[in-house]
């Protein structure tokens, strides 16, 4: 596999998307491509950052409170 | 918000047909047993379920009302619920319908469509580029040390709603090419393109703010 069809391919292997062939194509592209491997990285962090930056966050009391409320009324 | 009056759009998730509005007659006790289980389910699902609202309507009290909203509809249809199903997909599915057509009849956001697309490595690309970075050392790990969570929250939050959506279930809640298609109601070969053309504009977006905020030479 080739540097061009690995970044083509990365996203979809990035989220477990890449059929099992393909897949460890990529994966020995990355290991033997410093530049590829590094973007790679790079593309994971980010995406790392995304969900930690977005997952802290929980449902205010209030809101679980006016829930329940609602449901006893079912 | 008036859910009686309001259609389910629940596509194949649950019958099509008049009945669909209301659950069939239970005994008391079934009810009660039906209200335990669902109750449970939405204690389960809550904080993902808020944390798209949030994601999608920008605003906390829009996206607690929007919350209660799916709760409305998904006890409608609960009902026709399967036990084993995908509970978590099915109320995003639910989140997904009941946001886009509140929005869609306040909002006219055009489609984006045949945008020029500089690369899909936007943000790695910047930094490696960058001579302030490079500076520090390691460029890539530079860029997004600086970068705080508020920035991140901010710039998904500044990407047009399709995106957004597409982002939020991937990224954060984790779900599949074909369960996000599923929860759109879209192929997914739509789910792909969303999803690269959206994570491009966030790192763009992303970039913006190291610039901005860090003084790191953007060109």
């Amino acid at each position: 596999m080739d540097c061009e069809k690995a970044l083509d391919k990365l996203w979809q292997f990035l989220d477990k998307e890449l059929d099992g062939e393909s897949s460890t194509e990529l994966q020995q592209h990355l290991e033997e491509c410093r530049h590829c491997f590094s973007l790679a990285e790079f593309e994971q962090r980010l995406r790392a950052m995304v969900r930690r930056s977005c997952t802290g966050e929980h449902a205010p009391p209030e809101l679980k409170e006016r829930l329940s409320k609602l449901i006893r009324l079912f | 918000m008036n859910p009686e009056s309001e259609q389910l759009r629940q596509g194949d998730l649950s019958p099509a047909g008049p009945e669909m509005d209301a659950p069939p007659p239970l005994s008391a006790a079934a009810r009660a047993e039906a209200r335990a289980r669902f109750e449970q389910l939405i204690a389960e699902h809550l904080d993902s379920l808020y944390r798209s609202a949030l994601r999608l309507t920008r605003n906390r009290p829009a996206a607690e009302d929007l919350v209660q909203e799916v709760m409305l509809k998904a006890w409608r249809s609960f009902h026709t619920f399967q036990a084993g199903s995908n509970v978590r997909a099915w109320l995003h599915r639910i989140l997904m319908n009941a946001f886009f057509d509140n929005y869609r009849k306040h909002t006219r956001e055009p489609d984006m469509v045949d945008q020029e697309d500089v690369g899909d490595f936007y943000l790695y690309e910047k930094a490696r580029d960058s001579a302030a970075l490079s500076a520090a050392g390691n460029p890539e790990v530079e860029v997004l040390d600086q970068v705080m969570d508020t920035e991140v929250r901010e710039s998904l939050e500044a990407l047009p709603a399709q995106f957004r959506a597409a982002i939020l279930l991937s990224d954060i809640e984790g779900f599949s090419y074909k369960e996000i298609a599923e929860i759109l109601g879209v192929p997914v070969g739509t789910v792909m393109s969303r999803l690269s053309r959206g994570r491009h504009l966030l790192q763009r977006q992303l970039w913006e703010f190291a610039k901005e905020r860090h003084f790191v030479r953007g060109d």
